[in-house]
C-alpha cells in the first residue's frame, strides 16, 4: 500500500493545482453507494448485486474501498469485462469463409487477463504470433488471421497500439497530416510474407491429400468439403516472420519513389531499428518476379520491439485508452486518432501517468488501481455540458453504459452468481477440440473420416462443437444467462446486446452508445417484463418477495440504482400493491439513471 | 525521420459538407421511392434473366421463356416476371471486382471497398440522411427480412435502417407486453417521467435528453397510425391476391409497397440463399419461385395503387454465377458479368442494357460497375453524386463512390 501513495499523490497534486489555476470548483467526493456501483461497473462490467451492495455498505472497515478495488481485479468478472474491451479493439469476431472460429483468439485474451500479462508482453505476443491457428493457447495468431491484407493490417496495428490513424496514407500522401504513402509502405514492410495459410503445406498437400481430394471432388461434394475443412482445422497456420521489404504499388505517383521500387522496412518515428537482412535491397530490386520479396529475417520481431520499447506513442496510447475507460474523458486526444507527440491539455498529468505506466512495467491492473485510488476517480461525475467548465480531467464524465455493461447488469438482477457462465480456464470450441483430435490422426485417417463420417460442412462444425461441450467444457448455462464475453460473436439471434449497440467488430472500437427506437420499444415492451419483473424464481424477486413496503422500495432502489429511495420518491410511491411493485422495477429499469454511469 | 508537425486544427465530430461546385444543376428527381430487392449469395444470371441469345449448353437445366418484351427472354423459373419484362430495364453486363460474399455485398450496398478503418453507410442511410424532411413520420430507410446491423456506418445512428425481421410480425415490441394493459402502461410512463425529471435536475445532459426523447418518440410511434402501415394483414384483398401470401419474401414485398404508399423513400427487402455451389437445380427453383412471384406481385401492386410512376424497383445481387455447371452440379461465383433489373415508371421499359458473349462469360458492350448502377439510382432520386461528405475522421465520401459516372440510358 505504501508504494501506491506516491503515484496517487502525484496525480492528486497535479490535478488539484490545475483546478486551482483555472479557478474551477473542486468536485465533491462520492458516497460509498456511488463508489460501489462505479467500481463494479468499471472493473467487472456490471452493477453490484443487491447482496454485494448491502455487504459493502455494512462493512465497517475504513479501508473497504481499497480492499474492494483489489478484490474485484482478481475476479472472473474482471476477465469477462476486459475481454470485451480487447475484443472490440482487436475486432474478435467470426468472419466466415476461410477463417472461422475466433474462440481461440478470445481465449488468448482471457488467459492473458487471468495471468495479468503486462500490456507490452501482450502486444509482442500478437505481433510475433505464428504457428497453428487452432492450437489451444496459440490464439494470438488470430491477430494475423483477422486481417489478411497486409496494408489494412498495418493500419490496424498502428491504430490499436499507437493510437494513430495513418490509413489515408495507404493510397496517397495523407492530405492534412505528415504521413506519406512511402512511409506507410516502409512500415508495412515489417510484416511482408507473414501469411495465413489455411490448407496443408504444399509438400504435405502433394504427398498426402492431393490425389484423394480430386477423387472426392468428383464423387461427393459433402465428403470433399469435410476433408477440406478437417484438414484446415489441423493445418491452418500463420507462416512467415517477415522479410522486411515491400515494393511500392504499380501506380505510385510521387517523386520520392518509383512504382515497384523495393522499400526497406522503417519505423514511423524515432530511430531506424537495425535489421539483419540476408539479401541486399539492390539484389531484390533486380528480381523480375515482383511477387518475390526476400527471405525471412524475422522483421516482425524487430517491429514488435520497436513498438513496445521506450516508444512514447505506445505508452501514450495505452494511458489515453485506460484513462478514457475509467473516466470517460480523453486524457491526450481521440482514442484512435492521436497526433505524434501530442500530450493533451494537461501535459504534466500525461507525463506523470506515462511515468507510472513505465514504472509498473505496463502492468495495466497496477496502473488502473493507482488511478482508482485518486481523488479524481473518487469524485462526483459531471456532465460535459456543465457551464463554465473546460477542464474535465478532474473526474469522471457522465456517460451511458456500454451494451455489454447493460446486459451484464441484467444478470446482476436475475442471477445470484452473475459470473456463473464465466470460466477460469480454457474454453474449447469445435475447432480447438477437433485440432487436438486431428493431431492424433494421420492423413489417411483424416481422409477416412471425411469419407465415412456422413457429415457435411455444417454438421462437421456442429458435431465438433457438441463434442467440445460434452468432453471438454463444463455444463453450459442457459443461453440468456451468459455474460457478454461468453457468447460467440456475432450473436445470430436477436439479442439485447445488439439492440444496445454492441460492436459488430467490423471496425476498431465500433460500438455505439446512441439511443434508438428499437431500444426504447424493447425496454418498455420486451422480454425483460418476463425475465426480470415476473419470474418469481429469479434472484431479485426471491430477495424482495417477503419485504414490507418500505423495505421493498429501498431494496429495489438499491438493487437497480445502487441507492435508497429519497423521501420524496417514497412519498410519490405510497403503498404498493403487487402489480405496483412490478411497475416500480419496470420504472427503475427504464430510467435514465439505470443506464447512465455516474 | 520527418519531424512530426501538428495537423491543421481540430476535426469536427459530425460529418461536414464540402461545398464543391456541382457540374450539373439539380434536376427534378425522376423517382420518389426505391424498393431495393437484394439477393445475397449470387443470383445465377444464366438461370434467370440473361437468357436471350445465350448458348443452350450454358443454361444448364434452364430453358428460355419468351417475355412481354422483344429481345428479352427469361428462364422457365420466372414465368410471372416473363409477363412483366416490358416494365423493366434489364442490365446484363453488371461487373464487380469482388468475388467473395462479404466484400462484394459490402460494395454493392455501400459503393465502397471493405476496410478495417471505417464503416461506410449503406445507400439507404444516405437516402435517409439526405432526403428526409421534418414532416416525415416514418424513417426513410427500412430493411425487411434481414438484420444486418449498423447500416448507418459513420453517419449518426438515427439514419440506420429500421429493421423488420418478419413482415408478418410487424415492428417488434410496438405494442405493450401482452400482460400490461394500456392504463397500467400509462401509469408506468408517468412514474418514469418523474424519476427522469428528478435525475435531470442533477445531471442535465444532452445524452439523457436524447434518451428521454426517443422514449417519447417510441410511445408516439406505438399509438400512431403509421404503425398500421406495418400490418400487412390490413391490406386490401385485391392487392393481397397479387402475392403468394404464405411466402416470406412476398410478404416483404407487400410490406414494401405499403411503406412506399406512406412515403418511405428507401425500402430494402432481402431474399438470401442463392449461393448454389452444388446441386443448384434442387434448390434454385423454390428460391426463384419466391423471387418471381414476389417481384411480379410487387410490380402489379404498385400499378394498382398508382405508385408505379414514381417508384423505382431494383433487383440486385452482389455477383453472378458461373457460365458452366460444375462437377457438383452447381455454379460457382462469377463477378465478371451478372444481371440486375430496374423497373418503374422512370425506367426505359422493355430495354436491355449491355451485351455479353453467347456463352455469357464476357462483357462485349457497356459494362456497368456497381458504383455506376448506384450513382444512376442516386441521381434519379435527386441526390447529388458529386457531393462530398466528411466522415468524423475527416475523410470525404460520396453516395455512390469516388467520382463515379452516371448511366443515363436506364431512365427515360
Amino acid at each position: 500500500m505504501a508504494k501506491l501513495k506516491n503515484p496517487v499523490q502525484a496525480i492528486n497534486q497535479a490535478i488539484e493545482l490545475k483546478v486551482k489555476e483555472l479557478g474551477q470548483k473542486k468536485r465533491p467526493g462520492i458516497t460509498h453507494h456511488e463508489f460501489c456501483r462505479r467500481l463494479y461497473l468499471d472493473v467487472i462490467g456490471r452493477i453490484p448485486t443487491l447482496d454485494e451492495m448491502n455487504h459493502f455498505i455494512a462493512d465497517k472497515n475504513p479501508n473497504k474501498r481499497a480492499l474492494l478495488i483489489h478484490k474485484l481485479f482478481k475476479t472472473k468478472g474482471y476477465v469477462s469485462h476486459f475481454h470485451n474491451y480487447w475484443a472490440d479493439l482487436l475486432r474478435i469476431t467470426y468472419i466466415g469463409d476461410k477463417l472461422h472460429s475466433m474462440v481461440n483468439y478470445s481465449e488468448w485474451v482471457k488467459e492473458s487477463l487471468r495471468k495479468n500479462k503486462p500490456y507490452d508482453v501482450m502486444v509482442k505476443e500478437l505481433i510475433n504470433a505464428e504457428g497453428d491457428l487452432y492450437k489451444p493457447g496459440n490464439g494470438a495468431t488470430g491477430f494475423y488471421a483477422r486481417e489478411v491484407m497486409q496494408l489494412d493490417h498495418t493500419a490496424s496495428t498502428v491504430k490499436s497500439f499507437l493510437g494513430m490513424s495513418i490509413e489515408c496514407a495507404q493510397c496517397h500522401d495523407h492530405p492534412f497530416e505528415d504521413w506519406t504513402q512511402k512511409e506507410f509502405y516502409e512500415f508495412a514492410a515489417y510484416t511482408t510474407n507473414v501469411k495465413l495459410r489455411v490448407d496443408p503445406s504444399p509438400e504435405e498437400e502433394k504427398k498426402e491429400y492431393k490425389e484423394k481430394r480430386k477423387e472426392l471432388k468428383d464423387r461427393d461434394f459433402d465428403e470433399w468439403i469435410v476433408l477440406r475443412e478437417a484438414a484446415r482445422v489441423k493445418h491452418a497456420e500463420i507462416v512467415g516472420n517477415g522479410s522486411g521489404y515491400l515494393r511500392l504499388p504499380h501506380d505510385y505517383k510521387y517523386k520520392d519513389g518509383n512504382p515497384h521500387e523495393v522499400m526497406a522496412a522503417n519505423s514511423l518515428f524515432g530511430d531506424t531499428p537495425e535489421m539483419n537482412y540476408i539479401m541486399k535491397k539492390e539484389v531484390l530490386q533486380k528480381n523480375k518476379n515482383k511477387k518475390i520479396l526476400g527471405p525471412a529475417v524475422n522483421s516482425k520481431q524487430v517491429m514488435a520491439n520497436w513498438m513496445t520499447s521506450k516508444n512514447k506513442m505506445f505508452t501514450y496510447n495505452i494511458i489515453n485508452r485506460l484513462w478514457y475507460k475509467m473516466m470517460g474523458v480523453e486524457l491526450i486526444g481521440p482514442l484512435d486518432n492521436l497526433e505524434y507527440g501530442q500530450k493533451g491539455e494537461h501535459p504534466e498529468l500525461t507525463d506523470i501517468l506515462a511515468d507510472i505506466m513505465v514504472n509498473v512495467k505496463f502492468d495495466m491492473v497496477a496502473f488502473m488501481k493507482i488511478v482508482m485510488h485518486t481523488k479524481a476517480y473518487q469524485s462526483k461525475a459531471l456532465s460535459k455540458q456543465v457551464e463554465g467548465k473546460n477542464y474535465f480531467l478532474d473526474g469522471p464524465i457522465f456517460r451511458r453504459m456500454s451494451a455489454e455493461e447493460i446486459w451484464d447488469s441484467t444478470l446482476s438482477l436475475v442471477l445470484e452468481d452473475p459470473e456463473k457462465s464465466v470460466l477460469d480456464h480454457f474454453r474449447y470450441d469445435g475447432f480447438t477440440y477437433f485440432y487436438e483430435e486431428a493431431l492424433k490422426m494421420s492423413p489417411e485417417e483424416i481422409i477416412k473420416y471425411a469419407e465415412t463420417s456422413k457429415l457435411n460442412r455444417g454438421k462437421f462444425y456442429n458435431v465438433n462443437d457438441k463434442k467440445a461441450d460434452k468432453y471438454k467444457n463444463p455444463k453450459a448455462v442457459n443461453f440468456y444467462h451468459n455474460r457478454a464475453s461468453e457468447y460467440r460473436h456475432p450473436i445470430t439471434k436477436p439479442h439485447m446486446l445488439k439492440t444496445f449497440g454492441q460492436s459488430t467488430r467490423e471496425v476498431i472500437n465500433g460500438s455505439s452508445l446512441e439511443p434508438s427506437m428499437t431500444q426504447a420499444l424493447y425496454s418498455m415492451n420486451g422480454e425483460l417484463e418476463d425475465v426480470i419483473l415476473r419470474d418469481k424464481n429469479n434472484y431479485i424477486n426471491k430477495k424482495l418477495s417477503q419485504l414490507d413496503n418500505n423495505s421493498y422500495i429501498d431494496q429495489a432502489y438499491l438493487a437497480l440504482l445502487s441507492r435508497k429511495a429519497t423521501e420524496r420518491e417514497k412519498g410519490r410511491l405510497g403503498n404498493l400493491s403487487l402489480s405496483d411493485k412490478q411497475d416500480l422495477i419496470w420504472v427503475l429499469l427504464n430510467s435514465n439513471e439505470f443506464k447512465f454511469k455516474k | 525521420m520527418i519531424n512530426r508537425k501538428s495537423a491543421l486544427g481540430a476535426i469536427g465530430t459530425a460529418p461536414l459538407l464540402l461545398n464543391l461546385p456541382a457540374s450539373e444543376p439539380a434536376k427534378k428527381p425522376k423517382v420518389k421511392s426505391v424498393i431495393y430487392l437484394f439477393m445475397p449469395g449470387g443470383l445465377s444470371q444464366l438461370d434467370s434473366f440473361n437468357i436471350y441469345g445465350i448458348n443452350k449448353e450454358n443454361l444448364g437445366k434452364s430453358t428460355a421463356l419468351n417475355s412481354s418484351a422483344d429481345g428479352i427472354q427469361v428462364s422457365n423459373y420466372f414465368p410471372n416476371m416473363a409477363k412483366k419484362m416490358h416494365q423493366t430495364c434489364l442490365i446484363n453486363t453488371m461487373t464487380t471486382g469482388q468475388g467473395a460474399h462479404p466484400q462484394a455485398i459490402y460494395k454493392m450496398l455501400t459503393s465502397y471497398g471493405m476496410r478495417s478503418s471505417i464503416k461506410h453507410p449503406e445507400f439507404g442511410a444516405w437516402v435517409n440522411k439526405e432526403l428526409s424532411t421534418p414532416k416525415d413520420s416514418l424513417p426513410n430507410f427500412v430493411q425487411i427480412n434481414q438484420g444486418r446491423e449498423a447500416t448507418a456506418g459513420f453517419f449518426p445512428g438515427k439514419y440506420a435502417a429500421l429493421t423488420v425481421l418478419d413482415p408478418s410480425d410487424g415492428i417488434k415490441y410496438s405494442q405493450t407486453h401482452k400482460a400490461v394493459p394500456v392504463n397500467r402502461f400509462n401509469k408506468r410512463l408517468s412514474l418514469l417521467d418523474s424519476i427522469n425529471q428528478d435525475f435531470d435536475e442533477k445531471m442535465a445532459d444532452t445524452s439523457t435528453k436524447a434518451y428521454s426523447d426517443i422514449y417519447s418518440n417510441a410511445v408516439k410511434f406505438m399509438k400512431s397510425e403509421d404503425l398500421e402501415a406495418f400490418k400487412i394483414e390490413k391490406e386490401e384483398a385485391s392487392i393481397k391476391k397479387l402475392y403468394d401470401m404464405k411466402d416470406k419474401f412476398n410478404q416483404g414485398c407487400l410490406l414494401a409497397g405499403r411503406l412506399v404508399e406512406k412515403g418511405v423513400r428507401f425500402v430494402k427487402v432481402t431474399l438470401g440463399g442463392w449461393d448454389h455451389h452444388d446441386k443448384i437445380y434442387s434448390e434454385f427453383p423454390s428460391k426463384a419461385k419466391s423471387l418471381d412471384t414476389g417481384m411480379a406481385g410487387l410490380l402489379g401492386h404498385l400499378k394498382e395503387k398508382g405508385l408505379f410512376e414514381d417508384t423505382l424497383v431494383v433487383l440486385a445481387t452482389e455477383f453472378g454465377r458461373g457460365i458452366k455447371v460444375n462437377v457438383n452440379h452447381g455454379r460457382d461465383h462469377f463477378p465478371k458479368s451478372f444481371s440486375c433489373l430496374l423497373a418503374g415508371g422512370a425506367v426505359h421499359g422493355g430495354k436491355v442494357y449491355g451485351k455479353t458473349s453467347a456463352d455469357g462469360g464476357e462483357v462485349l458492350e457497356n459494362p456497368v460497375e456497381v458504383t455506376e448502377l448506384n450513382a444512376s439510382i442516386a441521381h434519379a432520386m435527386g441526390m447529388n453524386i458529386e457531393q462530398k461528405i466528411l466522415a468524423p475522421n475527416g475523410r470525404p465520401f460520396q453516395v455512390a463512390g469516388k467520382d463515379t459516372k452516371l448511366i443515363k440510358e436506364f431512365f427515360v
